[in-house]
């Protein structure tokens, strides 16, 4: 397969106005201010990314969408890892493409928001029965999206389940059960399970880059024995090895999504390896970002931690670097 | 993001494809020797013959004048194929030629290009000195203009297929009072002119594939000197960025095949424990899945790389990126295929293949055309833009 890799015009257009908007409502020093905890600060300016047409980009110009592929969706998804933004909104992201009628309108128009379900053990949609999950921000949501490999379903939430403590403090994670045979809306196949896998690569790969530019300016502005730390080989090779990572993140990212569009059928192999090459990215250069930063970067002043856990957290949505090499190892390899 | 595997790509590719189950030679390269060379000349010739040499290089010199995209879909189905690498042919291929293409002068690109396509010369490299390694740009061999000649005196090392190679892409100091960089000058010598000697070295494989060659007054014509007399420097650094860009991307997509091999290789021996296949072991499994996504994720970056490529003329630093996994990555891949095969893994020839030979031999990856850690200097300064270090 032969693709250009870098964005398009539009594309580029959808990074720029992701990334403008962020800055601006999603600066990561938000979450040192718990009232931004729990999607408080996206949740007050869902409007707003609604109206960027967030929601809809990778619907049909039918459905109300805006029309395009997966390759826009998965852009906007890498700038909203960059900005640490709740995971509620890839979660609505992907939740419009499994939802029908005025659910889905609600969800696109950002009426509604669904949140991720993370099982605690795998679901089968078969047999179904009772799912103990996690719910992810989902204080303000009225949904839960929950997928395998074999199919993509939507339920209706009342209850939100109890408050546990997360590794990341800024996500409000509750335990609820979910009842697998009443799903409102249901896609079979493979083919959503493929999107959300890309959609977090994604936000994973952004999550990989945001950390490498951290731990750069600061490696040129903290001093010590009379020159910039980042001017020492240690230092450098760390930065150079974290550039690596983030370079193979994004563009095994892009690679599969553009398989995805190629290739009609539901070879997850490529969403796969891009899941577990953009974790690691993702969280071994949160690591090295704190490491960088030296003291600093231990403190929770800081916001070198919050990529980590955020790392950590979205790393294991749905999946894990086991059920990825599983999944891999299963599969007949590249096309 | 986008798609580009037009329909014409698409014929290109099953062409392609067509031409080299038919071709592709179907003999065991010879590791070393005047065979090895002999074999990777007559392959250039064939593919030459096929009209499949120089894809995109310009029609005039023998090219097909193809856009990049097209090289790579020739790539991808070569190692699809399994074709032998250039071997002999490599530093004429993705060094030379190119270099020439962008910095020669008419008549050197005249004189060379075709013969290089057509498989009838052999090209080898001439920029590592025994105190010029890393640090390539103390390099000391000097050159001193004579009437309408270089006279050349001094020493390179680490030349691959030097014994038998036509030409070399040499590097030398021709301005001594200038700066380090700046008193460079790349010349095209003439491998049998009188006053060069070369003394094979044998590497840590066992394999002699490289050497050091000496110059004694050997004389060169002013006219060989590409890109203008002390501009060495510039024209080294677009001949390295071809190999750190384009030139490698047949190795990138052969680890793959490697990988794939590992694969098939963990279904037939035995799982360490003795029960069933060494695939169903969960730590092998593991590793393979994960070598499994780094050389999908190596072929993704060299695609990235090529996108660039397709929108600038010349390769920038991030081919350093690739480079640098490439080198990391096939040294864990090829220490894997030992642990998978067991105490097979010390034996130099089974019916699985010659693993320790390929094992010790990709050290070479991480070590020449510029150590893993001269890639991380680079990729930290010119990507990254952090602060250059005292001097190591």
């Amino acid at each position: 397969m032969i693709a250009d890799l870098l964005p398009t015009e539009e594309q580029a257009a959808i990074r720029d106005s992701i990334a403008g908007l962020s800055a601006k409502i999603f600066p990561v020093a938000r979450l040192h201010e718990p009232a931004a905890f729990g999607a408080g600060a996206e949740t007050g300016a869902w409007q707003s990314l609604a109206e960027l047409g967030l929601f809809g980009l990778g619907l049909a110009e039918d459905d109300g969408g805006v029309g395009y592929s997966i390759a826009e969706e998965v852009t906007a998804a890498r700038e909203l890892g960059r900005f640490l933004v709740s995971p509620l909104v890839l979660a609505t992201m992907l939740a419009v493409h499994v939802a029908r009628g005025e659910v889905q309108a609600a969800l696109r128009n950002g009426t509604q928001c669904a949140a991720f379900a993370n099982p605690l053990r795998p679901v089968d949609f078969v047999a179904g029965g009772l799912a103990d999950v996690q719910l992810l921000d989902a204080q303000g949501a009225k949904f839960a999206v929950l997928w395998n490999d074999s199919q993509c379903a939507l339920f209706s939430i009342a209850d939100h389940g109890k408050i546990v403590e997360a590794i990341d403090e800024t996500v409000t994670l509750t335990r609820a059960t979910l009842d697998l045979s009443s799903p409102i809306a249901v896609v079979s196949g493979a083919a959503l399970a493929r999107r959300a896998g890309l959609l977090l690569a994604a936000y994973l790969a952004g999550i990989a880059e945001a950390t490498l530019e951290m731990a750069v300016e600061y490696a040129k502005i903290r001093v010590q024995f009379g020159q910039p730390i980042g001017a020492f080989q240690a230092i450098k090779h760390y930065c150079a090895d974290m550039a690596l990572r983030a370079e193979a993140a994004v563009s095994q990212t892009f690679y599969a999504t553009i398989d995805s569009v190629a290739q009609g059928d539901e070879n997850l192999f490529e969403m796969a390896c891009a899941r577990l090459v953009a974790a690691n990215a993702a969280v071994e250069n949160g690591r090295y970002n704190v490491q960088i930063h030296g003291g600093m970067g231990f403190t929770y002043e800081a916001d070198a931690h919050m990529f980590l856990k955020r790392a950590l957290l979205v790393s294991a949505i749905n999946s894990g670097a086991r059920q990825e090499q599983a999944r891999i190892i299963a599969s007949a390899g590249p096309a | 993001m986008k798609l580009i595997e037009t329909r014409e790509l698409s014929e290109f590719r099953s062409e392609v494809r067509a031409w080299l189950e038919k071709n592709a030679p179907r003999d065991t390269r010879p590791r070393e020797g005047p065979g090895m060379r002999a074999f990777d000349m007559a392959w250039q010739r064939t593919q030459f013959e096929g009209g499949w040499a120089g894809i995109s290089w310009p029609a005039e010199y023998g090219g097909r004048g193809l856009p990049l995209t097209h090289q790579l879909v020739w790539h991808e189905e070569y190692s699809r194929a399994g074709a032998p690498s250039s071997g002999n042919m490599f530093v004429a291929l993705s060094h030379a030629g190119p270099t020439l293409i962008i910095q020669g002068t008419e008549a050197q690109r005249k004189n060379h290009l075709r013969r290089i396509l057509k498989g009838e010369v052999t090209w080898c490299q001439g920029f590592s000195e025994p105190g010029a390694g890393s640090d390539l740009g103390s390099l000391k061999t000097r050159a001193v203009v004579d009437g309408d000649s270089l006279i050349v005196n001094g020493s390179k090392i680490w030349t691959t297929y030097a014994p038998g190679s036509d030409f070399q892409e040499l590097l030398l100091r021709t301005d001594p009072e200038a700066q380090k960089h700046r008193g460079l000058s790349w010349v095209i010598a003439d491998m049998r002119a009188p006053g060069i000697e070369i003394r094979p070295i044998r590497a840590m494989s066992g394999i002699t594939h490289f050497a050091q060659v000496f110059y004694d007054n050997v004389r060169i014509p002013l006219s060989n000197v590409v890109g203008g007399l002390n501009n060495g420097w510039k024209v080294a650094m677009t001949t390295l960025g071809f190999e750190r860009g384009t030139g490698m991307i047949a190795h990138q997509i052969e680890l793959s095949r490697i990988v794939e091999t590992l694969v098939r290789m963990a279904r037939e021996l035995d799982a360490p424990s003795g029960a069933g296949c060494a695939i169903d072991d969960g730590a092998i499994a593991a590793e393979l899945a994960t070598l499994r996504a780094e050389v999908a994720a190596l072929r993704s970056m060299s695609a990235m790389t090529i996108s660039r490529n397709m929108h600038e003329a010349v390769p920038g630093a991030h081919g350093n990126l690739v480079a640098l996994h490439f080198g990391e990555l096939t040294r864990r891949v090829h220490l894997f295929a030992l642990q998978l095969l067991g105490p097979l893994g010390l034996e130099r020839h089974t019916s699985f293949g010659e693993w320790p030979l390929e094992y010790l031999e990709c050290f070479k990856w991480a070590i020449g055309g510029g150590t893993t850690e001269i890639r991380r200097n680079t990729i930290g300064e010119r990507l990254l833009g952090l602060p250059k270090g005292a001097q190591p």
